[in-house]
């Protein structure tokens, strides 16, 4: 989950690494983890989440004296570029098919299925995710596991609030629909 | 579920009026936040992405600002400006229309031979500076970073300069020529910041191995003590260990054993095996066995390769249409089907046959290249840059960069082939053996070694260690002999290598990280190296090691420079490496320090340090002031008294003790008083030593 840092002390790492890209170390260490754990979540594969948590980082650096502050946490910005490096990966590495094509990712990963051991129901939820489309996975796995502001999202997947809402609302139905009625949503998870 | 909820999600849920058990959904869906909170990147990766970053951050902070034009390019700027120029376009359209044009200045091209080889021979002379036009010869002033004596000489056209070192270049260097003055042979002004600076390395000196002299090709070289080994399946290929001690080999009944050639009972690896590789550091050895592939502790079931093979990463698997990793992830894909494959020593290329005949396929890229008929699969060259093979009419030689390919010899009917890491190719065809020489002056011939009465020869592979054995196979064993005058080429070298040096050691480890080989380089360290090593990078991929020299070696500790290059971006960092012997008495490199060299490059920079009895030599890369060289305190060794001495052709201050060194620690220092020739100071440098 994600633990925002105040704005004003974000805001000034912010300046002074655009300023000192020495500073920049700062918001690795604050941001690195939780983009490592976005990318993984997609990626499911250790060696590949390294490089591209890697490319993030490194695009970040070269690009933060051009990023301009609009209010949004800085974080938005990385999962941009994260959602960005994701899909480059991919196409990069299969032009024809579609991330959400393929096979090893929308099925249960093992890592997913260690924390499932004791949360059947959470993981077979989360494969239906996995089959949604694109987009709506994107503000999905944003929303529900990065726990990130809708207008954060709209920020990191360069859409508007009104369209994350209808993405989102459009996915938990389609899961619903997938599910069936009457699932113990009601039990506690964890 | 999550202990509270998302006003968010239940204002999104209002809005689209979900019910009770959709809020639920999306609140037990939120829960899952949680769902990837224990997965961590590993505490090295982010220390050492951490020091990547750095040390990007570092080489972006020393860039000089983009030019105004630049800034004002970016988005922003290029916004609010938009309108103002529109208005300025039309006013200027009018005005130039008007005015007479202005030529004052001139573009001028300026190109290098140079600049387009990679690592030069530091003794190569003269630099050559090629300009668009004629230039106007003493109006051409130029700056070489590191300072560096020249003499300069025009062509008649006064279009090439021809610039020649006086000491000639220092090894392992990046050379930066820039060009701060000239004229057109019209007198016109050239705005020389419009001259892109050419810019290249050196590569390291090169050691002397029997390969570079003249080596004996008549009478033929006779064939030493071969002697029978074990027997082997018909048609597999017979494996050396690195150290040259023994074989692998599949026997008769699908048994993979190593074999000591010293004899004693062979050791049985595995059954059912048809297919071998050992690991370029001779750590493991991977095999296949009824479908499956097993290498340490990666067992890949299903599979059916065609040759198997390794890169820094781990195992790779060639199989009819492709190359895939241990995890089955396709590395590159072959264009026509292929029957048999071969890979490179680094893993970086595969050859493969195809319908076509013989293709190379780059698996960086994934591209292939058909380079022609052959009759089947031959050799890649030590550097893993040509690939010898047979075809109907003898052995061609193909160029991987070039992806052309030469005739090297005639020779009908050639079916095995082996590269010496010497540069010679030893070939067996209608059961006797040859010997080429590739790379020698002239046509290549391929020499008989052998006379019928010596037997049939098959499938000849020279060992690994430098030895001078080959193995070969002859009716359904495998032998070993010798070739006498063979040039096997350095040995590889490991930390159970026989006698080897501490110099020997280090650089094979060097040579490992700047060929990204992890496993191999891990193998010259021992539990604490690793362990020292688990907080710093072994291997580079961004910035890339380019480089590395042994500024200094004593026994048991040994100092080593590595430039690491981003496009010409350069740094350094100077790591100190103990060596430590084991309870066998191998040596291994027992711990790490590591210094980042601050400002490298910017000033005279200490290449190499030699300590004798009575003596510190101290060589540079940039040729010195002389009077800067020799100052006191310049370059010094604290609290003893020294004379100092410079030696303009080798760039070397040599510091002469009059009562010795001995028994105790030193520190030798170089301060900012010692000035190259274009007045640059030294950055502080220190060196410990024992005398």
């Amino acid at each position: 989950m994600s633990s925002l840092p105040p704005r004003g002390d974000e805001q000034a790492l912010v300046e002074r690494a655009k300023r000192d890209p020495n500073a920049f170390g700062e918001l690795y260490d604050r941001y690195v983890l939780q983009i490592y754990r976005f990318v993984y979540s997609r990626v499911r594969d250790q060696t590949v989440a390294e490089d591209v948590t890697q490319e993030v980082f490194m695009k970040a650096l070269k690009s933060v004296g051009r990023y301009q502050d609009t209010g949004k946490p800085f974080s938005a910005w990385l999962y941009q570029i994260a959602v960005n490096s994701v899909a480059d990966r991919y196409r990069a590495a299969r032009p024809v098919e579609d991330i959400d094509e393929q096979r090893d990712l929308a099925v249960s990963g093992p890592a997913l299925e260690e924390v499932a051991a004791q949360r059947d129901e959470l993981r077979r939820i989360w494969n239906v995710v996995e089959t949604l489309p694109k987009q709506q996975k994107i503000a999905m796995v944003l929303k529900f596991q990065e726990d990130m502001k809708i207008e954060d999202i709209a920020a990191a997947m360069g859409k508007t609030p009104g369209a994350v809402k209808l993405l989102i609302h459009r996915g938990v139905t389609k899961v619903r629909q997938t599910l069936g009625p009457d699932q113990p949503y009601g039990a506690p998870a964890v | 579920m999550s202990a509270y909820r998302d006003p968010e999600l239940d204002g999104l849920g209002d809005e689209q009026g979900w019910d009770p058990e959709m809020r639920d959904l999306a609140h037990f869906l939120r829960a899952s936040s949680r769902a990837y909170s224990h997965i961590e990147p590993s505490p090295q990766f982010r220390r050492d992405l951490r020091r990547r970053l750095m040390r990007a951050a570092w080489e972006q902070a020393a860039r000089p600002p983009a030019p105004w034009y630049r800034r004002f390019l970016t988005p922003q700027p290029m916004a609010m400006a938009g309108a103002a120029i529109g208005a300025v376009l039309i006013v200027a359209v009018a005005f130039l229309s008007l005015g007479p044009q202005q030529h004052d200045n001139v573009n001028v091209a300026v190109h290098s031979p140079q600049q387009d080889a990679q690592n030069l021979a530091p003794a190569v002379t003269p630099i050559q500076l090629q300009f668009s036009t004629p230039m106007q010869t003493d109006s051409v002033q130029l700056q070489i970073q590191p300072a560096t004596l020249i003499t300069k000489d025009w062509d008649t056209q006064h279009r090439v300069l021809t610039i020649t070192p006086v000491n000639g270049l220092s090894a392992n260097t990046q050379y930066k020529v820039t060009v701060t003055s000239a004229r057109t042979a019209q007198s016109q002004q050239v705005p020389v910041a419009t001259i892109r600076p050419v810019v290249f390395s050196t590569g390291p000196m090169p050691t002397p191995t029997p390969s570079q002299g003249p080596r004996p090709t008549t009478p033929p070289s006779p064939i030493l003590s071969p002697h029978d080994i074990t027997s082997v399946a018909s048609g597999s290929r017979v494996h050396w260990s690195i150290d040259g001690s023994s074989l692998y080999v599949i026997s008769s009944t699908g048994t993979l054993e190593q074999v000591s050639l010293s004899g004693g009972t062979p050791q049985k690896l595995a059954d059912g095996v048809s297919l071998a590789a050992v690991a370029p550091d001779g750590s493991s050895v991977a095999w296949l066995s009824g479908g499956q592939v097993t290498w340490k502790s990666t067992i890949v079931s299903n599979v059916q390769p065609i040759a198997l093979g390794f890169r820094a990463s781990g195992l790779l698997m060639a199989s009819v249409a492709d190359v895939e990793t241990a995890d089955q992830k396709r590395v590159a894909g072959f264009k026509e089907t292929a029957s048999a494959a071969d890979f490179s020593s680094v893993g970086d290329h595969v050859a493969y046959l195809g319908a076509s005949g013989l293709h190379l396929v780059d698996l960086a890229t994934g591209r292939d290249t058909t380079i022609g008929p052959a009759t089947g699969l031959g050799a890649w060259s030590s550097d893993g840059q040509h690939y010898a093979y047979p075809t109907s009419a003898g052995v061609s030689v193909a160029n991987v960069v070039e992806g052309s390919s030469a005739r090297l010899v005639d020779l009908a009917g050639v079916n095995g082939l082996s590269w010496s890491r010497g540069g010679q190719i030893l070939l067996s065809a209608a059961g006797a053996l040859y010997l080429v020489d590739y790379g020698s002056t002239g046509p290549a011939t391929a020499v008989r070694l052998t006379t019928a009465q010596e037997g049939t020869f098959a499938t000849p592979d020279w060992a690994p260690n430098g030895s001078g054995q080959f193995s070969f196979i002859r009716g359904s064993d495998v032998w070993v002999a010798r070739v006498q005058g063979a040039a096997p080429g350095p040995p590889l070298i490991t930390p159970v290598t026989p006698g080897v040096t501490q110099d020997d050691l280090v650089n094979s480890f060097m040579t490992a990280r700047q060929r990204a080989l992890t496993d191999q380089a891990l193998s010259f360290l021992d539990a604490a190296g690793r362990d020292a090593f688990s907080h710093l990078s072994l291997v580079y991929t961004d910035p890339i090691l380019a480089r590395y020299y042994v500024l200094f070696s004593q026994p048991g500790r040994v100092v080593v420079r590595l430039v690491l290059t981003h496009g010409v971006v350069q740094t350094a960092v100077d790591e100190t490496l103990g060596i430590q012997p084991d309870a066998n008495n191998h040596q291994f490199i027992h711990s790490v320090t590591e210094n980042p060299r601050q400002s490298f490059g910017t000033g005279p920079e200490v290449v190499h340090v030699v300590v004798t009895p009575a003596q510190v030599q101290v060589t540079f890369d940039s040729d010195l002031d002389p009077n800067s060289a020799v100052q006191g305190g310049a370059v010094a060794i604290k609290g003893v008294t020294t004379t100092a001495t410079y030696d303009r052709s080798s760039r070397t201050v040599t510091l002469t003790v009059p009562g010795g060194l001995t028994g105790t620690t030193f520190d030798l220092s170089i301060g900012p008083s010692l000035v190259d020739l274009s007045q640059r100071p030294a950055v502080q440098y220190d060196l410990t030593f024992t005398g």
